[in-house]
């Protein structure tokens, strides 16, 4: 009786362990933004930023002027424009976007064009002003309904808030050349 | 009784734990952050061994865009004694009533902005402290990009990672220069 | 110490524990010293990569193609460029697509020393500045060849990062040290 009562208290001690041990949350997947979701209107309230998203389209080329001279970027995936209209709030602040593709991969801007006029990685959004930037990815078709847009400040701790927006329930349309003006 | 000793105790050694383990974080944090703002009502002022003087502040505002202005600040700094702390670097910034705070703008693109507002045409750089002398100034000149409606109330701040959380405040009473576009 | 008197039951249980545990470190011993010894015995081979076969290096998997001697921008200068698809096995985009600190693949013949090559994306004609995932693009990698290299058969070896998803210290993703995961032994072709 008593060798029982032993073992069920060495039983149940190990269940419990167990059970805390294996749904404890990794360091992975704890230290993540908090996340902040846009309204139905298309607007999130960041800590630091107001942001709305305008549009979505997709596009196969994208041209533009840089430097006096025309340059073109093409791709064998495709190419996913997000207008986003962006109000500072509190101080000068620089952002970063990533789509969270459907399959739960990170897409991060195209750094091939970072040089492109009005573009996310290179704009400073200042408080009280609004301004219209374009994010590029460069994706795969099937990354693009059912993911979702995120938006950080740049630079910031990896517990600061992230504003997610909801993404297109539908594909967009495509263009086979989109040109972007300053 | 005995026991209310010892809670005191805890409650001591905890208090300094704290304060010992985040002693670093919180010297960062006053490295960031202008708490002691020094108001200075005429044009110069001096800060850790630095004199700082506003020599010019000119705003200029395009028709089209009424409601976006450009803000250029000129300051020379001097250094006033010969041991100072280092600054280590200059940041000018603009304060609302508010606390919305504007950072200046970097890119090489924004420097042709300052010739044309700048009286004698010159961009003489950005805010830097490294070369400072004693026998006599060097101006260096920022431009800032903000709403128009806050140019009625601003302060500029300015401070070195040294010196913060002190930092000079000056305020400031903008000329406005209204430009067509075109 | 008062010395008791023991029954024979639990003597005997005494030394049946004590043998258990004495088995118990001997097998350990003895399992580590063998698997050391199977490790020694058979010595990793580096796994020979020909063109058209995936090599992993990393957060990435490179399928080299061909590897053509082309003039290098100046007169007189020639280049070695190893053609090849690279597809980013991660889930993010990859600034580092060769590993961080990076480690290029290293190009060794005829007991020249090369330096280290630099990969550009071929589709726009500029060095490779980040790899999204699930989008495999043609790369070049090229290496500046001294003048004094003659035409002959060379080797390019790959080495990958390790990945371990929560790692020994905070238990969270990080990539460790690099180990060797092929060799390319080729003749390089003339280019155009």
């Amino acid at each position: 009786m008593n060798i029982f009562r032993n073992l069920m208290t060495v039983l149940l001690g190990s269940v419990a362990l167990g059970t805390m041990m294996s749904t404890i949350p990794d360091y992975n997947s704890s230290f993540q933004p908090f996340a902040v979701f846009a309204g139905e209107d298309g607007i999130g309230h960041g800590r630091q930023f107001i942001a709305e998203l305008v549009g979505l389209k997709r596009a196969a080329a994208i041209s533009y002027m840089q430097s006096g001279q025309d340059v073109s970027r093409d791709t064998s995936a495709t190419f996913l424009v997000v207008d986003l209209s962006i109000t500072g709030r509190s101080e000068s602040r620089q952002l970063d976007a990533i789509w969270l593709g459907a399959s739960g991969r990170q897409y991060s801007q195209s750094a091939r064009l970072e040089d492109a006029p009005r573009v996310l990685s290179s704009a400073t959004f200042q408080p009280g002003l609004t301004d219209r930037t374009v994010a590029i990815f460069e994706v795969p078709e099937d990354e693009i309904v059912g993911g979702t847009l995120g938006l950080v400040p740049r630079g910031s701790m990896v517990m600061d808030s992230a504003v997610h927006f909801a993404g297109p329930a539908t594909m967009p349309e495509k263009q086979t050349m989109l040109r972007l003006e300053p | 009784m005995k026991n209310l000793r010892w809670f005191g105790v805890t409650f001591v050694l905890f208090a300094v734990t704290v304060v010992l383990a985040g002693w670093s974080d919180f010297r960062d944090l006053t490295h960031q952050r202008e708490w002691k703002a020094i108001s200075i009502n005429a044009a110069e002022g001096e800060l850790d061994g630095i004199r700082v003087g506003v020599r010019e502040v000119r705003a200029a505002v395009v028709d089209n865009t009424p409601d976006r202005a450009l803000l250029f600040v000129r300051i020379d700094l001097q250094k006033s004694q010969t041991n100072i702390k280092s600054w280590v670097d200059c940041r000018a910034s603009l304060q609302a009533a508010d606390g919305q705070t504007w950072l200046p703008l970097y890119g090489y693109s924004i420097r042709g902005a300052i010739r044309i507002l700048a009286s004698d045409g010159k961009d003489n750089g950005n805010c830097d402290p490294t070369d400072v002398k004693e026998n006599g100034p060097i101006t260096f000149d920022q431009i800032f990009r903000l709403p128009t409606s806050a140019l009625d109330n601003l302060t500029l701040r300015v401070s070195g990672y040294g010196t913060r959380p002190s930092a000079l405040s000056f305020p400031l009473k903008p000329d406005v220069r209204r430009f067509k576009a075109g | 110490m008062a010395m008791a008197r023991y029954s024979l039951r639990s003597t005997a249980r005494q030394i049946r524990v004590r043998v258990l545990a004495a088995i118990g470190v001997f097998a350990a011993i003895v399992v580590t010293w063998w698997v050391k010894v199977e490790d020694a015995r058979i010595p990793d081979t580096l796994p020979q990569i020909a063109f058209g076969e995936p090599v992993n290096v990393g957060r990435s998997v490179f399928t080299p193609q061909y590897l053509t001697i082309e003039p290098g921008d100046e007169q007189g200068e020639r280049k070695l460029v190893l053609t090849g698809l690279l597809e980013n096995v991660t889930g993010t985009t990859q600034r580092a697509v060769f590993g961080f600190p990076e480690k290029l693949p290293e190009l060794s013949s005829g007991g020249t020393k090369f330096s280290a090559p630099r990969v550009n994306l071929v589709r726009d004609n500029y060095f490779l500045k980040q790899l999204e995932p699930r989008i495999r693009e043609a790369v070049s990698i090229a290496w500046d060849v001294p003048p004094d290299w003659r035409e002959q058969d060379v080797s390019i070896e790959f080495s990958a990062q390790q990945f371990k998803l929560n790692d020994n210290l905070y238990s969270k993703a990080s990539w460790l040290l690099f180990y060797p995961t092929g060799i390319l032994r080729a003749r390089p072709e003339k280019g155009s």
